[in-house]
Order: C-alpha cells, then sequence, then structure tokens
C-alpha cells in the first residue's frame, strides 16, 4: 500500500497516513517530499505503536510504516499510561507563573501574540496548574483588554489559581477599569509568591 | 463536546485569516491538535453556531483552498477524534 502525499503541505501526510492506521493498515508507505513531514509521520508512528523506515529517494522520501497486531494494538495500553502519569501530576502548585509581558518572547508582536492565546488555552486545558499567575508591567493587558486570555484566565481561576495583577502598573497603562479577572495586588504579594514557589516560570 | 477546527499549511496564513475572521466571528486561536499534527502551529477554533459566520468569512477571504483544512471535532471521555470536513461543506 502506497500514499503518495508528495506536495501536500503539513498536516496532510499525517492526515493522509492517520486514516490508513484507522484503518487498521499494518504495512504501508507514505511517499512525501519535505523533511518536516518525515519527521512528523515519525512521531505518528510511535504514538500509534509503528516501526519507522525511511529511505531518501533522490529530492523525495519514502516512509514506511510496519506494524504488528501486538505493538500496534499494545499502544493503547502505552496511551492509557501515559494519561495516568498525567492524572498524577494534577495540580503540583509548587510552581507559579510570571508574565512580564503581553507576548511569548521576542520577535514579532502578532506572531507572540498568537503564541501567547495558545499558551493560556493549552494551560487552561492542562492537569499541571500554577499555583499563581503574576502580571506585571505589559503583562497586565492579558487580564484586561486580551478577551481570549480572559476567557483561559476564567478557567484557571476557577481551578484554583491565584491570579495577582500589579496595580501600579494597571494604572500606569490606565487599565484598572478594564480588569476583567484577577485581584489588584503589589509588589509585596507578588514577591512573596515568587520567593515561596519552587518554580518560577516566565514566558 | 463538538467544535470546529480550522488548520492551516502555514503560520502566515494562518495569522492572517485570524485577522479576517475576527471581524465577522466569534474565534479563538489555539495550537493545532496533537490528533492533527505533530508539529503545525496555530489553529482556528470556533462553536458550531459560528460555522455560517465562518463559512462566510472565509468565501470573501482568498485563500487558496489547499492552505486550509476544516475538521469536526468530537471530544468524549478525555479524548480527541477528528474528522475532516470535505470541501464541499466550504462551498
Amino acid at each position: 500500500m502506497k500514499i503518495d502525499a508528495r506536495g501536500q503541505n503539513c498536516p496532510i501526510p499525517v492526515i493522509m497516513a492517520n486514516k490508513e492506521i484507522e484503518k487498521d493498515t499494518l504495512t504501508f508507505t507514505v511517499l512525501v517530499d519535505n523533511a518536516i513531514a518525515v519527521e512528523n509521520l515519525n512521531r505518528l508512528a510511535q504514538s500509534k505503536g509503528y516501526k519507522v523506515e525511511t529511505k531518501e529517494i533522490g529530492a523525495d522520501f519514502s516512509v514506511s510504516f510496519i506494524g504488528d497486531e501486538n505493538s500496534v494494538h499494545g499502544s493503547s495500553t502505552g496511551d492509557s499510561e501515559i494519561v495516568g502519569t498525567a492524572a498524577a501530576a494534577v495540580h503540583t502548585g509548587n510552581w507559579v507563573l510570571f508574565m512580564g509581558k503581553d507576548v511569548i518572547g521576542a520577535g514579532d508582536p502578532v506572531l507572540g501574540g498568537n503564541l501567547i492565546k495558545m499558551y493560556f488555552y493549552t494551560l487552561s486545558q492542562g492537569d499541571c496548574l500554577p499555583e499563581a499567575i503574576l502580571f506585571m508591567n505589559d503583562g497586565v493587558k492579558l487580564p484586561s483588554v486580551n478577551d481570549q486570555v480572559v476567557a483561559h484566565l476564567k478557567v484557571l481561576a476557577e481551578r484554583g489559581c491565584d491570579i495577582l495583577v500589579c496595580g501600579t502598573c494597571l494604572d500606569f497603562y490606565k487599565l484598572t477599569e478594564q480588569l476583567q479577572i484577577g485581584t489588584i495586588s503589589n509588589m509585596y504579594d507578588i514577591t512573596e509568591k515568587i520567593n515561596g514557589a519552587a518554580k518560577v516560570v516566565t514566558l | 463536546m463538538i467544535y470546529y477546527v480550522i488548520t492551516f499549511a502555514n503560520t502566515h496564513s494562518a495569522i492572517s485569516t485570524q485577522s479576517h475572521l475576527e471581524t465577522c466571528a466569534k474565534i479563538t486561536i489555539m495550537p493545532t491538535l496533537r490528533e492533527i499534527s505533530a508539529g503545525c502551529g496555530i489553529s482556528i477554533r470556533f462553536a458550531p453556531e459560528e460555522l455560517d459566520h465562518v463559512l462566510a468569512g472565509l468565501k470573501t477571504w482568498n485563500l487558496a483552498a489547499e492552505m486550509y483544512q476544516l475538521y469536526e471535532i468530537t471530544e468524549k471521555d478525555g479524548k480527541i477524534f477528528p474528522s475532516q470536513l470535505s470541501d464541499k461543506a466550504l462551498t
């Protein structure tokens, strides 16, 4: 069984391969024309319990999925073990998140703005939540004027995260009236949270 | 729970489409589900009641059909089941 996924951009080759896996096809080959697709197919194979053989054919790659009844069906057991580990890590609580910016990283602000929305989306759905999320400087724009992030912060607050927002910073940016979620806080409380945490994460 | 997701062939298409759709529908930016792709970035999520607005928005947005893909996502018992919708659903 050969699937020609050349000329297809990510994530199409992975979807095409996944369709075969869903049909319980044990052995098949996917033809792709870029290294990223090869990497993604490798990860897919690993997560589904298939072995992979990759060959370069000129400018293209041939990625063969090789599964056997036991390994492929056995992978679901592996999945549940991973879920078990994640469940055990529910709300460790001994870390805090410090947001001094309203983007992730340095670089293009539009990309950084998208990344921060995706980060809070993912964090709010996960099982390992920070004890507190601290917002300072540009970071205070997130709980005040970034509607998507506000929605995720509301979920995080409901799940027990303390959300502290620097009052000095809100005042500086004239955002005090627009704060939608969190407690207006001060340097003493924020410093205490940082000092008391085993780990402080900044983005 | 059922919701819809649009994935993109590249980050620039995702960002520009997002800006456009924000003007006509209620959407959420999310990372592309691992069940769909291990590596490719930004997706747009929306509720079933926003589908008409999003489809209308996509129609007025000149993005080539091969640059994006629409999925219906079903979440059941903590598991995610993506189902790719055909191009016909978009017209």
